[in-house]
C-alpha cells in the first residue's frame, strides 16, 4: 500500500514537474516583450474600471456550505456501500439497507427543507424581508405627521 | 422528424409554481426524450453531404463561376456601349465613380476617364440599375486583394473612346461576365498583384 | 504491477533483494517512467481528440472540419500545440502574479493525478488503490482549487465570475457523480477499479449497466454529472464565450493557457473510462477470465494485455465519440437551470436511484433467476433504446434524401469514413 501511494504521489510530481518544464523551455524560445498595454486586464477592450476583486454574491457560499453537508453525507455512506455487499451475503442485509435508508432519508429530509425554503433557487424572489416586514404599517402610521 | 415537443413544465417547486411531482417527473421524461431527439437529428447529419466549397485549391470549377447571376461582384463597364450620361455618378451615393467626357475634334464625345474605385464602392448596385444601356454591370468577380489600395482604383478606359451610338437593336452584344475585368484589375488571375509605382506600399 | 518491473529491474541489474537497502530508488525509477508514460498517453489522446471532435462538429454543421495540416488534418493539434508553445506568455500587472503562475500546476496535476488509478488493460495500471473511485473524486478537487486560483489570481471580472461559477458546478455535480457511482460500489462491493471491473463479466449482460434498470439510470446520471464536472457543453457556462468571454482563462496566454485547455480535452478521457470501468465491463475480454490472465505468463501475457488494453481503449472511443457528439446537440443551459438540473433533478434522482439500487441488491439474490430475468430485461431496455435512436436518426435522413437529390443532383450519402 505505501507503495501504492507512492505512487500517486510521483504522478503527482511529475505533472508538475512537466508543466515547469515545459514552461521553462518555452522561455528560450518564446518572445518577451511586455507592455503596459498588454498587460493591462482584459476587460472588452475598454480601460479596466476598478480591480477585479470585489464583493461576489453571497449564494456561492451558501452553495458551498450546501455541498460541505452532502460532501461529509458522501465520505460517511462510502465505506457503508462497500461493505453492504457483504452484509447482505451474510444474511444481515435488512440491517444494511436499513441504516443506509435512513441516514439517506436524513439528508431527503435536509434537501427538502431547503427545497422548500427556496434554498436551491438561483434567482431568488426575497419578498419581504423579515425586519421589513412592520415597516408599511409604521410608514403608514408616520406619514400623517409628516405632512 | 423533430417531433412536437410539449410546453415546458413550470418550475415544480412544492407549493410556488405550478410544477409539483407531476411536473417533476414529466420534465425528467422530457428530458430524456428530446435529448434522444437532438441525438438523432446530429447523428442523420453525420451522414449528410457537408456543403463546404473548399476554396481556393480544391474546387470543381473557379468560385466565380459557380455564383449566381444576380452576384453583385466588382463593378465592370463595356465601353462599347457607353453613352457618357453620367447617371451612374450621379446616382452612386460613395461617390466612388469618376467619369471625364470631352469634345473631340471631329464634334463628337469621347469618354476620356472611366474610373471605378473598387475600394470605396459598396457593392448597392444603384449604379447599375440606371444605366440605361447596361453598360455598367456587377461582374461575379471578387478577389480584390491588392497590395496597394490604389490599385483598387480601377481605370476602364485608357485612351479616349468616343460614346455609344447604336440605333435600337443594332448595338453590340454585352461581352461576357468577367471577361473586361481581366484587362483592368492589376495583376489579374497572378496574385498578389504589383503596385502601380512599382511597389511603395501605401499604409 | 510497476512493483513487478522494479523487482525485475533489481533482479537484472543484479541486486540481491535480502541486503539490498534502496529498493526505492528503483520505485521511484519505474513510476516516474510510468508517469512520463501516462504523460505521453495523455498528450496523445488530448492532442488528437481536438482534431477528432472539430471533424465531427464539423459534419454535424454541414462543414468538413480541420483538414488540411497533415493527411486529413490529423496533425492540426501539432500546429496548435507548437503556435501556444511560441506564444508570449502574458501576465497581467494588476494580477496576483504568484497565484497566477501557479493555478495551470493545480489544474494539471489534478487532472493527471487521476491516472495513477486508471486502469488501461488486464495489468496495465499504475497503482490500483483500494480506495481507488473515491480517490478518484477527491483529487479532481485539486483541480477546482486551481480553477478558483485562475479566477482570482487573474484580478479581471470575467475571470472570476468564471472560477467562482465553475468551483460551484464542479462542487455541485459531485454530489450527484458521487452518489450515482456510490450504487455501482454497492453493486460490487469495492471501490478498487480493478475490483469493480473483476465484479463484472466480458459479456454486455454481465456488465453493471444492464444490471438492473436502477443501474441503467445511475450509468446516465454519473455520465451527464462527469460531463459536467469535465466543464463541457452543455454544462460549460464557466467558460461562456457569450457571456463570460472565456471565464476563467481569460488572461491566460501560450503555453499556460494550453494547459488548461490540455486538463480539459484530457478529461475526456476521464470521463470515458470511469463510466467504462464502472458500467460497462472495463477491459474484460470475451471468453477469458482476469485470473487466466494473471496466471500466462510471457508472450501469452503480453498478447492478453494488449488486447485487453484495445477493448478498453475501443469502449472508451465509443463514449467520447458520445460526449463530444452531446456537446454539439445540445444548446449551453443557464447559470439558474445549471444549478436547479444539478439540486432539484440529479441529486434527488440519485437518491432514489441509490435507494432503488439497495433494495433490490438486498432483495434479489445475485446469481439467481429473478436476477438474470432483470438482467435481460435491462439488455432489452438498452437495446430498445438503441434501436428507437437508430430509427429516429434515419428517419430523420431518409426524409430529406430525396429532396436533395432532386434538388442539387447529388447523393445525401456521405457517410464520416468517406473523408473529403
Amino acid at each position: 500500500m505505501p507503495f501504492d501511494f507512492a505512487v500517486v504521489g510521483i504522478f503527482l510530481i511529475a505533472a508538475f514537474a512537466i508543466v515547469g518544464i515545459a514552461l521553462l523551455l518555452g522561455r528560450f524560445v518564446r518572445p518577451a516583450k511586455p507592455d503596459a498595454v498588454k498587460s493591462q486586464t482584459y476587460e472588452c477592450g475598454e480601460q479596466p474600471i476598478g480591480s477585479g476583486w470585489f464583493n461576489f454574491n453571497p449564494r456561492f457560499y451558501q452553495l458551498a456550505l450546501l455541498f460541505l453537508v452532502f460532501d461529509v453525507e458522501i465520505a460517511l455512506t462510502w465505506p457503508v456501500a462497500v461493505v453492504a455487499r457483504r452484509w447482505i451475503a451474510e444474511g444481515r442485509g435488512l440491517l444494511a439497507v436499513v441504516e443506509i435508508l435512513l441516514f439517506l432519508a436524513i439528508l431527503v429530509v435536509a434537501l427538502a427543507f431547503l427545497w422548500g425554503r427556496g434554498d436551491l433557487d438561483w434567482v431568488r424572489d426575497l419578498g419581504v424581508m423579515p425586519h421589513e416586514e412592520d415597516a408599511p404599517a409604521a410608514d403608514a402610521a408616520k406619514t400623517p405627521e409628516a405632512e | 422528424m423533430v417531433s412536437a415537443v410539449p410546453p415546458p413544465v413550470g418550475d415544480p417547486m412544492p407549493g410556488r409554481g405550478t410544477g409539483g411531482l407531476k411536473g417533476w417527473i414529466a420534465n425528467w421524461a422530457r428530458t430524456a426524450t428530446t435529448v434522444l431527439d437532438g441525438l438523432a437529428v446530429t447523428m442523420s447529419w453525420m451522414f449528410r453531404r457537408p456543403l463546404t466549397i473548399q476554396y481556393p485549391d480544391k474546387i470543381p470549377q473557379p468560385v466565380q463561376q459557380m455564383l449566381p447571376e444576380t452576384y453583385r461582384g466588382i463593378l465592370e463597364l463595356d465601353v462599347r456601349l457607353c453613352t457618357g450620361c453620367l447617371q451612374c455618378q450621379k446616382t452612386c451615393p460613395i461617390g466612388c465613380i469618376d467619369i471625364v467626357v470631352e469634345k473631340n475634334e471631329a464634334g463628337g464625345r469621347d469618354i476620356t476617364r472611366f474610373d471605378i474605385d473598387v475600394s470605396r464602392c459598396m457593392y448597392c448596385g444603384l449604379c447599375s440599375e440606371v444605366c440605361t444601356f447596361a453598360a455598367l454591370r456587377h461582374s461575379s468577380e471578387f478577389e480584390a486583394t491588392q497590395p496597394d489600395i490604389r490599385n483598387l482604383n480601377l481605370h476602364f478606359v485608357t485612351k479616349p473612346v468616343p460614346v455609344a451610338r447604336h440605333k435600337p437593336g443594332e448595338a453590340p452584344p454585352r461581352a461576357p461576365r468577367g471577361s473586361i475585368l481581366k484587362d483592368v484589375i492589376p495583376g489579374y488571375g497572378r496574385r498578389p498583384g504589383k503596385a502601380p509605382d512599382g511597389g511603395e506600399k501605401n499604409r | 504491477m510497476l512493483r513487478d518491473v522494479a523487482t525485475f529491474l533489481e533482479r537484472l541489474l543484479g541486486f540481491d533483494p535480502a541486503t539490498f537497502d534502496y529498493s526505492w530508488v528503483t520505485a521511484v525509477v519505474v513510476i516516474g517512467a510510468a508517469s512520463l508514460l501516462a504523460f505521453v498517453f495523455i498528450a496523445l489522446f488530448a492532442g488528437p481528440v481536438t482534431w477528432w471532435e472539430r471533424r465531427i462538429a464539423g459534419r454535424i454543421q454541414c462543414r468538413i472540419g480541420p483538414n488540411r495540416v497533415g493527411p486529413q488534418g490529423v496533425l492540426q493539434w501539432l500546429a496548435d500545440g507548437i503556435k501556444c508553445f511560441l506564444k508570449e506568455d502574458l501576465v497581467p500587472a494588476a494580477a496576483d502574479q504568484g497565484l497566477f503562475r501557479f493555478a495551470p500546476y493545480l489544474v494539471f496535476g489534478g487532472y493527471m493525478a487521476t491516472f495513477a488509478v486508471l486502469p488501461f488493460g488486464a495489468n496495465l495500471v499504475a497503482a490500483d488503490l483500494d480506495v481507488g473511485l473515491l480517490y478518484l473524486l477527491a483529487i479532481t478537487g485539486l483541480v477546482v482549487i486551481g480553477i478558483l486560483m485562475a479566477g482570482w489570481a487573474s484580478n479581471s471580472k470575467w475571470a472570476l465570475f468564471g472560477g467562482i461559477r465553475s468551483a460551484a458546478q464542479l462542487v455541485s455535480y459531485e454530489i450527484p457523480s458521487a452518489f450515482s457511482l456510490m450504487s455501482v460500489v454497492l453493486a460490487a462491493g469495492t471501490m478498487s477499479m480493478q475490483g469493480i471491473i473483476g465484479q463484472q463479466g466480458a459479456w454486455p449482460w454481465e456488465w453493471f449497466v444492464f444490471k438492473n434498470p436502477f443501474l441503467f439510470a445511475a450509468f446516465f446520471l454519473s455520465l451527464t454529472a462527469s460531463v459536467a464536472e469535465g466543464n463541457r457543453t452543455p454544462f460549460d457556462l464557466p467558460e461562456g464565450e457569450s457571456e463570460l468571454v472565456a471565464g476563467y482563462h481569460v488572461e491566460y496566454s501560450g503555453m499556460r493557457f494550453l494547459w488548461f485547455m490540455f486538463a480539459e480535452w484530457g478529461n475526456l478521457w476521464v470521463i470515458a473510462t470511469i463510466a467504462t470501468v464502472c458500467f460497462l465491463g472495463g477491459w474484460q475480454v470475451p471468453g477469458v477470465t482476469p485470473a487466466e490472465i494473471a496466471a500466462s505468463t510471457g508472450l501469452a501475457f503480453w498478447g492478453w494485455q494488449a488486447l485487453s488494453f484495445a477493448v478498453f481503449v475501443a469502449k472508451a472511443s465509443v463514449l467520447v465519440a458520445f460526449v463530444i457528439q452531446l456537446r454539439w446537440t445540445l444548446p449551453r443551459l443557464r447559470v439558474d437551470q445549471l444549478m436547479i438540473t444539478c439540486w432539484k433533478y440529479l441529486v434527488p434522482g440519485a437518491l432514489l436511484n441509490l435507494a432503488g439500487v439497495l433494495v433490490l441488491l438486498a432483495v434479489v439474490p445475485d446469481q439467481g433467476v429473478a436476477d438474470w430475468a432483470i438482467r435481460g430485461a435491462t439488455l432489452f431496455l438498452g437495446l430498445a433504446l438503441a434501436s428507437v435512436f437508430v430509427w429516429k436518426a434515419r428517419a430523420g435522413y431518409l426524409a430529406d434524401r430525396d429532396l436533395y437529390r432532386r434538388m442539387e443532383g447529388k447523393e445525401l450519402w456521405y457517410p464520416p469514413y468517406r473523408l473529403p
